[in-house]
């Protein structure tokens, strides 16, 4: 009895298989396009506008037919189109700040399964082009804020900078003959503080790039205490090396770890805290320990953030020091890392080939 | 008038120098800090500086006004009797309103020429002397910043308590002769001073 319904379910069997077969083919035409449209996006650099401009020659492969669009881009109104936009369609809006975009997508009659794998193909591109809008604003805020930040580290710098000139203009201009060892000799003291400063902005302003300076022997107890006394820090330093590096390029990268300590310790009121250095030589390198004695590290610290430029646990800092310290040191081969010591302070650890290139 | 004593906060150390060294040639005595803890420290062991040089950019946050103005508000509240001469590299405008909200007699923008700051200290010690007489003569100057929507109770109260202060600082903290000074019962010293939260270590 049952040998009469065999063929019945061959024949079903048989149409499940090629329905599966269609769909499966379907799907990776739809999962094609997808790809073709993520990979035309990378193409554009997640530019909204260049993308809309190019996605058109894969959409049109997902059955659409057409696609119009109105633009309000940073306060200029645009529209454009492509294929043929008549009949049904789809219409979205997208929104990002000072951004607006108004689409139309124009099907052909969607049928079942049909249907939905052009949605997903639709779904694809508006999720992308809504993604590259959030980029583009994102990326233009922080852009701002970091422009303002830095703004305001140079115009500090460079205003006390004015001010010296200014000053030391007067004392020149007007000294008695009776005063000029006096002016003299201050200029003398104080002219290297100002040449420091001038350096550290050029740093900022070239942070990352490529740097030819003179190197010279230094030796990297008296660079640290140098540094530490520009603070009025106390020191402990145990050991001394010396290394053949850009000594302008180790003297900004100290300034700017030990700053830290310094910065810190007015932030939370506590006396100047000791800076403690070890200087160890190894085979091929020297190791220079930092660290602030009887200091404990924040117990809020973002550790895997303390390098990333333009953050600061501090809403008033800059973000830029300790991230131009690791530069610089990166680019005449030596590097930067920290760790929190057995005694939970934050402990910076410089390695100095003993000869450095140039940066 | 020229040995006076002049305080300098300011945290560049190049500018502390030079500045040092111009107000030293036109004969004045010169403090340095390099902070706000600093700088009150300098004022508590110094009471006869006359004027305040006062950088508004200071450590832990040089590229901002904020530490410049918690150091005038200390100032302030520690009635010492000085000029604040601000001298900054900060954005003029809003620091200038900062500053002179909080108390400063003058405002410089860096760059600041030599003669224009020892013409506002010159200024200042003019005014501190003028002001010094007028406190023989039983005067007491005071200053405060008012909201005129606010009414006229809270600027009795902000003048009330500045008085209080004053004058329970110039004698030493003495609650007897302050209500002797003010014309008032001792209970009322008390009663100001738990009013206003006064108290002796200030």
């Amino acid at each position: 009895m049952i040998e009469h319904i065999y063929p019945y379910l061959i024949l079903c069997g048989c149409t499940i298989g090629v329905v599966l077969w269609y769909l499966w083919r379907q799907a990776l035409a739809v999962n094609r396009l997808n790809l073709a449209l993520i990979a035309a996006n990378d193409e554009a650099e997640h530019d909204a506008l260049r993308f809309l401009g190019v996605s058109w020659s894969i959409l049109s492969q997902a059955q659409l037919r057409g696609m119009q669009w109105q633009l309000t881009w940073y306060g200029v109104p645009t529209s454009g189109q492509r294929g043929t936009c008549q009949g049904n369609y789809i219409a979205h809006q997208i929104q990002a700040p000072e951004m607006h975009v108004d689409i139309k997508l124009y099907t052909s009659k969607r049928r079942g399964e049909q249907g939905y794998f052009v949605e997903t193909v639709i779904a694809t591109f508006l999720l992308l082009l809504r993604t590259d809008m959030l980029i583009k604003s994102t990326t233009t805020t922080s852009t701002f804020m970091h422009m303002a930040k830095l703004n305001l580290f140079l115009q500090h710098d460079i205003k006390n900078i004015a001010q010296f000139i200014q000053l030391m203009t007067d004392q020149l201009e007007h000294m008695a003959d009776n005063q000029a060892k006096l002016v003299l000799d201050n200029l003398r003291s104080v002219a290297p503080l100002v040449r420091q400063r001038a350096d550290r902005i050029v740093q900022t302003l070239t942070v990352g790039q490529d740097q030819v300076q003179t190197i010279e022997t230094v030796s990297l107890r008296e660079q640290a205490q140098k540094i530490a006394q520009m603070f009025l820090l106390p020191t402990h330093i145990i050991g001394d090396a010396t290394v053949f590096m850009p000594v302008r390029n180790l003297d900004c990268a100290l300034e700017n770890i030990i700053k830290n300590y310094y910065d810190d310790s007015l932030r939370e009121s506590r006396s100047k805290p000791t800076i403690e250095v070890l200087i160890m030589q190894q085979v091929d390198a020297v190791e220079m320990r930092i660290f602030a004695r009887d200091v404990q590290a924040p117990r809020d610290l973002q550790f895997e953030r303390l390098f990333e430029p333009f953050w600061s646990s501090d809403p008033h800092g800059t973000g830029i020091g300790l991230y131009q310290a690791k530069q610089i040191l990166e680019s005449c081969g030596a590097s930067l890392q920290a760790h929190i010591n057995p005694a939970g302070s934050l402990e910076f650890l410089l390695r100095l080939p003993h000869k450095l290139h140039h940066g | 008038m020229s040995a006076a004593h002049i305080l300098l906060v300011e945290d560049d150390l190049s500018i502390r120098a030079m500045l040092q060294t111009a107000l030293q040639l036109s004969g004045y005595q010169v403090s340095q800090a390099d902070s706000r803890a600093s700088a009150i420290a300098c004022l508590q062991e110094c009471p006869d500086i006359a004027v305040v040089i006062l950088d508004l950019g200071l450590p832990p946050h040089a590229h901002s006004i904020a530490e410049g103005i918690a150091t005038l508000q200390a100032i302030e509240l520690g009635m010492f009797p000085v000029k604040v001469i601000v001298l900054t590299g900060q954005e003029q405008n809003a620091a200038a309103l900062a500053a002179i909200r909080e108390g400063a007699f003058d405002f410089l923008a860096k760059p600041a020429s030599s003669s224009a700051i020892l013409q506002a200290i010159q200024r200042s010690l003019l005014f501190l002397q003028k002001e010094r007489e007028l406190h023989q003569d039983g005067v007491t100057r005071i200053a405060i910043n008012a909201h005129i929507g606010d009414g006229l109770k809270n600027v009795r109260d902000d003048a009330e308590e500045k008085l209080v202060r004053q004058v329970l600082r110039e004698t030493g903290f003495n609650v007897h002769q302050s209500a002797k000074r003010l014309g008032v019962k001792r209970e009322n010293i008390y009663y100001f001073l738990k009013k206003f939260g006064i108290q002796r270590d200030e």
